[in-house]
Order: structure tokens, then C-alpha cells, then sequence
């Protein structure tokens, strides 16, 4: 995978858990994220660093801030509905997060998309939820 | 991440004040966040930078507790690039910094200093 890409998968991540929000705080952390992916990028190359190191480096820095990014947007606009739903999307989350560092650290692709799939299926369980709530 | 106790700062928290002080004391006051996040991965000499959610969360603890104040790079300068979000400390930051620096690295990880109310 190309930083490029990696870096398009953040940005499309980073609009999705904004969708809903007030559209100056959605624009901000949009906006920004999307500077840091460019300075990061460029900042690596210049350093010499390969393609796939970095995409896994940009990847890596969006998979360790999935909860931080749940909370943020919680405080930005609660999450309405069941408890029961949001704990069991939280748990998926997390459940996949794991997954992909574990698949990760044994080099086991599988585990990585399975926790990849759990990740995603949580994360729009709990965004429509919170669309819906609304 | 550990619990907030209210108006305690986090660890993450006290370590970018205490960056952001060392930052502007070399003569450099204002830092956006990949900068930051270069700059935190190189005083603790870790290997991979803080995650995006966790490094703008804090950055926005910090600025809705007045210790840090933001505004967006001119486009001018930005030349062509997406411009950065500009983050400085305000007074009370350079305080609450001063105060995390004094406790020491491995002190301010483990006793999270309290933050002024917000501003």
C-alpha cells in the first residue's frame, strides 16, 4: 500500500466519524488531520523511510486513536439509544483493534482483516445508530 | 488511557505542555500537531508517533482549559500544502508547563498536575 493511500483511508475514516457533527468542528479536525497526514508524509520521504513503512506507520497512528476518536466524537455529540448496542460496538472495536496489532505483530493477514471487518461493522453500527437517534 | 480525575491533566497532557515549553524557549512558539508529535517521539525517544485521535483530543483538552490557544496558518504560507492548525501557549500554559517540566519526566507521568479551570 502507498502513503497516498493509506493517508486517502485516514482522511475518509476521519470524515466518517464527523458526519453529523457541527460542520465548524467536523471542517477543524478534517482539515487538520489532513495536514498532519501531508507532514508526515513528506516528512518521512525526505528521510529516506520506505513506501510501505510509512503507509504502515500512518495506519498504525489511525488504528491506536479509534477509541480516542469514539470519545472525542461522544463529546462532541452523545450518542443516543441503547447502552447495551454502544457497549457492544465499543467491544467489537476494541476486539478488532486487537486483532489487527496481534495479526500485526505475527504477521497473519487473515486476523488483521478479520479485526479490520470488526472495526468497520462497529464503527457504522454505531454511527447509524447515532444518525438515526438524532 | 488512565482516568481524568476533573480538571486533572492526563500524562499525554503534561508532556505536550512541557514539549511546547521546551519548543518556545528554543525560539519556537507556535507548533502545529505532526511537529508536536515529531518533537514528543524524540524527547522520549520512542519509536512510533502518538495516534491521531489521542494527539487532537489532548491538543483540544488543553485549548478548552485555556492553556493552549490555536488559530489556522495563512494560506499564504501554507504554499500549496493543506494549511496547519498553529497552536502556541498562553500565560497560564507556560505556567502549568513550567510545572510539568519541574516535576520531571517520570514524576509527571505518574502524578498528573491540575488544571486551572477553564478559561
Amino acid at each position: 500500500m502507498t502513503p497516498e493511500r493509506a493517508a486517502r483511508l485516514v482522511s475518509r475514516w476521519v470524515r466518517f466519524y464527523t458526519r453529523g457533527l457541527p460542520a465548524a468542528v467536523a471542517r477543524r479536525r478534517i482539515e487538520e488531520i489532513d495536514a498532519d497526514l501531508h507532514d508526515h508524509i513528506a516528512y518521512e520521504r525526505a528521510r529516506g523511510t520506505a513506501d510501505r513503512r510509512i503507509a504502515r506507520n500512518v495506519l498504525s497512528r489511525m488504528a491506536r486513536g479509534l477509541a480516542a476518536d469514539a470519545s472525542w466524537r461522544r463529546r462532541a455529540r452523545p450518542l443516543e439509544g441503547n447502552p447495551m448496542k454502544t457497549l457492544l460496538a465499543v467491544l467489537a472495536t476494541v476486539l478488532g483493534v486487537a486483532a489487527i496489532v496481534f495479526g500485526e505483530a505475527d504477521d497473519a493477514p487473515g486476523l488483521q482483516l478479520l479485526g479490520a471487518l470488526f472495526v468497520v461493522g462497529a464503527v457504522t453500527f454505531g454511527v447509524r445508530a447515532s444518525l438515526r437517534g438524532r | 488511557m488512565p482516568r481524568r480525575r476533573a480538571g486533572a491533566l492526563l500524562p499525554l497532557e503534561n508532556e505536550i505542555l512541557g514539549v511546547a515549553l521546551v519548543m518556545a524557549r528554543a525560539g519556537q512558539a507556535t507548533f502545529h500537531g505532526f511537529g508536536l508529535a515529531q518533537a514528543m517521539r524524540e524527547r522520549s525517544a520512542s519509536r512510533s508517533l502518538t495516534a491521531h485521535g489521542t494527539l487532537y483530543k489532548a491538543l483540544g483538552r488543553l485549548e478548552d482549559f485555556g492553556l493552549l490557544a490555536s488559530r489556522w496558518e495563512d494560506a499564504a504560507s501554507a504554499e500549496g500544502r493543506p494549511r496547519r492548525r498553529l497552536y502556541e501557549l498562553t500565560a497560564r500554559g507556560v505556567h502549568a508547563a513550567e510545572q510539568a517540566l519541574a516535576g520531571g519526566g517520570e514524576a509527571v507521568r505518574r502524578s498528573p498536575r491540575t488544571a486551572p479551570g477553564p478559561a
